[in-house]
């Protein structure tokens, strides 16, 4: 699927945040992230990961 | 109670869609019939519409204007959608028959169908059925649609087999795909010419643990109606087609 599952990666445990996840816009303290269908949220941290082969997964960690 | 149509290319799927849900209008069901298939773009013919719906994707700005229109509030953002809630220029009706469409990829190098995917299966589980209502889906030719789990929120997955060795082995995969959803699939015979090669077919299928519970004989009203662009009639295949029917919804 060309849309992105994103999770945060919380002291090595990965935990979903947003699935068809089509936007992720750079913030100043971390990513605005919009769901195909217009739900939106704030994720506070920076990118750990960007997997374009399995499932187009994004990981963040909290800083 | 929604039923999905899925099989090999070409082996009937939009026919046996158009002809249970004539059945299904027939026994007094309202019926939304969801056109899943991102390709083939005959569906409203056979159904008697003059034209499509304006497709659901259009929604969210098509695939074009997506980013623009994202983030808008439309009715795919509401946790349940019952029939009457689905915008009238987004469906065509006839009688107690609406279809609804969720896009067709139109243009060269326009991208992957990965959104509507994510739209059917997102359309699919929020559409609330109530009494006598029924949802017919016409999937698109393969398996792919399991990979992005628009079945997940389907009742009954029925498969359209040909006789071919191909749609046989289809039959074997998807079974076995619904199966790890724990989906019931049942298998419909569709254009045999002869009850001894419905037979033969039907055992190879009972060998894959797949029971058939319709043949669709080789018609030739089926094939001038496919032809010639216009409705299905009511003949032998729609009896057939109502049998079927009567089968998915005693055994729900």
């Amino acid at each position: 699927m060309c849309l992105t599952t994103a999770f945060i990666d919380s002291e090595g445990e990965q935990k979903e945040v947003m699935h068809d996840v089509a936007q992720m816009e750079a913030r100043k303290d971390g990513f605005l992230l919009t769901g195909l269908l217009g739900e939106q949220r704030f994720i506070e941290g920076k990118v750990k990961r960007i997997d374009f082969f399995d499932e187009h997964v994004v990981v963040l960690e909290t800083t | 109670m929604k039923i999905s149509v899925c099989g090999k290319g070409g082996s009937g799927k939009s026919t046996l869609v158009a002809l249970l849900a004539n059945e299904a209008q027939c026994r007094g069901f309202t019926v939304l019939v969801v056109d899943s298939d991102e390709s083939n773009s005959g569906l409203y013919r056979m159904l008697g519409f003059a034209h499509p719906p304006t497709p659901l994707m259009e929604l969210l700005g098509g695939k074009g204007g997506l980013r623009r229109k994202m983030g808008e509030p439309s009715v795919m953002s509401e946790t349940q959608i019952p029939l009457e809630r689905i915008p009238p220029r987004h469906m065509v009706k006839r009688g107690r028959t609406m279809l609804v469409s969720i896009g067709k990829i139109l243009q060269s190098l326009e991208g992957c169908a990965c959104p509507m995917g994510v739209l059917s299966r997102e359309f699919l589980s929020k559409v609330h059925l109530k009494g006598r209502e029924i949802a017919i889906v016409d999937m698109e030719a393969g398996v792919e649609h399991f990979g992005r789990g628009i079945e997940t929120s389907i009742d009954s997955v029925l498969l359209t087999v040909e006789p071919s060795f191909e749609s046989i082995s289809l039959a074997e995969r998807v079974k076995g795909l619904a199966s790890t959803i724990e989906k019931n699939v049942w298998a419909v015979l569709n254009k045999i010419p002869s009850e001894s090669l419905a037979s033969k077919l039907k055992a190879e299928l009972k060998n894959r643990h797949i029971e058939v519970i319709g043949v669709i004989l080789t018609d030739s009203e089926i094939f001038e109606a496919c032809l010639e662009g216009r409705a299905l009639g009511r003949g032998e295949a729609a009896d057939r087609a109502g049998r079927i029917l009567d089968f998915l919804l005693n055994t729900r």
